[in-house]
């Protein structure tokens, strides 16, 4: 079956007046910075490359992109195969992608997080979901330490699926003030909650990919939109439609324009040199 | 026309609003019923809304869904599930926006 993924498909017919207006609030020379993209492959089918990436950027005007695994069938022990995949595409890419690696924190990942930093990865990736954790469990409270002992940023998938974000994030947050969290999806279910617990921890983010609008409008109501980034999720979501629910509900929320540059680009972009 | 206040024109784009959800959760899902949950959401959209107020932004929501359904049919799934999430955000923040009025 023949995909047709390409901008063309995402911006025609009744999304042009939708991708018309979401341009026309994207200064015209801001690069966006995405937050939340995937390269590999994932258990249930779903695939991207380095290239496939590329191709998307440059259509819909993205200059870098936080790359990372998905739920890869060949992940087994230690992620390192698919932590490779990444790697060899910031490889091709380096303007393009900044690079995180992924762990399963049951597992053994001393070895991993060692030669991944190593290497030069700029970030880690935990999915509480995919990978079966609570954040306050242990080994994973062990690995938030390591990440802010080796000073890089940690995207937690905080949206489908979570139940528990908040309450047991609060105490690494309050632990390790200088470790920069992404919260992914931008915490969903729990946004508010977040909002209101995380507002005196600059060093935490909301990064927006796949949160609909009205969850989006919630937040950028009640937090500075300074600590809000803008992800796209791509394969599971789309530059199209993503830049346009967060466009939407910022505008709706009544956020200044002055502030669509940090959202889309300068918020996060600033973490990385 | 007839007069339609902002609790009618809101209850109306709650029920769009909610087919949508439903429509969306069941594409995600992988559902064999999807595509009639698409098809409920089209429904729900079908014909003039209360008042005739919120016309533009369901003509939207319809040509967004019509658009998704062609897509989905021929498993083309980006361009399908999209459009969905636009119809759904347009008219949660048209809710959003009615609340204030
Ligand atoms: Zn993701």
């Amino acid at each position: 079956m023949e995909q047709r993924h390409g901008i063309e498909a995402l911006t025609s017919g009744a999304m042009a007046s939708v991708w018309e207006w979401t341009k026309s609030k994207i200064p015209s020379d801001l690069g966006v910075f995405d937050a939340h993209a995937h390269i590999g492959v994932d258990i249930d089918g779903r695939t991207m490359t380095g290239e496939g990436m590329r191709e998307r950027m440059q259509a819909a005007g993205i200059v870098q992109s936080i790359v990372f695994p998905l739920n890869d069938p060949n992940a087994r022990d230690d992620y390192s195969g698919p932590n490779d995949v990444v790697w060899s595409a910031y490889e091709d890419y380096p303007d393009l992608f900044v690079p995180f690696f992924r762990l399963n924190p049951h597992l053994d990942y001393d070895g991993e997080f060692a030669r991944c930093i190593e290497r030069g990865f700029e970030g880690l990736k935990l999915h509480p979901v995919s990978q079966e954790f609570e954040l306050d469990n242990p080994k994973v409270v062990r690995l938030f330490g390591m990440a802010a002992g080796a000073n890089i940023p940690v995207l937690i998938h905080a949206g489908f699926a979570m139940q528990r974000i908040v309450e047991p994030l609060l105490p690494t947050v309050e632990k390790h003030p200088n470790l920069r969290l992404i919260l992914g999806h931008a915490a969903m279910v729990e946004t508010l909650e977040a909002a209101r617990q995380f507002e005196g921890h600059p060093n935490v983010l909301f990064e927006t990919s796949v949160v609909q609008a009205k969850d989006l409008y919630v937040l950028f109501s009640s937090l500075d939109p300074g600590r809000i980034s803008y992800g796209s999720d791509i394969p599971y979501g789309d530059y199209p439609s993503t830049l346009h629910a967060t466009l939407a509900a910022a505008d709706a929320a009544g956020v200044p324009d002055e502030h669509i540059p940090g959202i889309l680009s300068g918020n996060i972009r600033r973490w990385f040199g | 026309m007839e007069y339609a206040g902002v609790q009618l024109r809101t209850g109306h784009l709650l029920r769009v609003h909610g087919y949508l959800n439903m429509a969306i959760l069941s594409m995600w899902m992988r559902s064999p019923r999807a595509d009639v949950l698409m098809g409920m959401a089209e429904a729900s959209a079908r014909g003039r809304g209360p008042g005739g107020s919120d016309e533009e932004l369901l003509e939207r929501v319809r040509a967004l869904i019509l658009e998704s359904r062609e897509y989905f049919a021929e498993d083309d799934f980006p361009p399908a599930i999209g459009r969905m999430r636009v119809a759904q955000d347009l008219t949660s923040l048209g809710i959003i926006r009615l609340a204030g009025e």
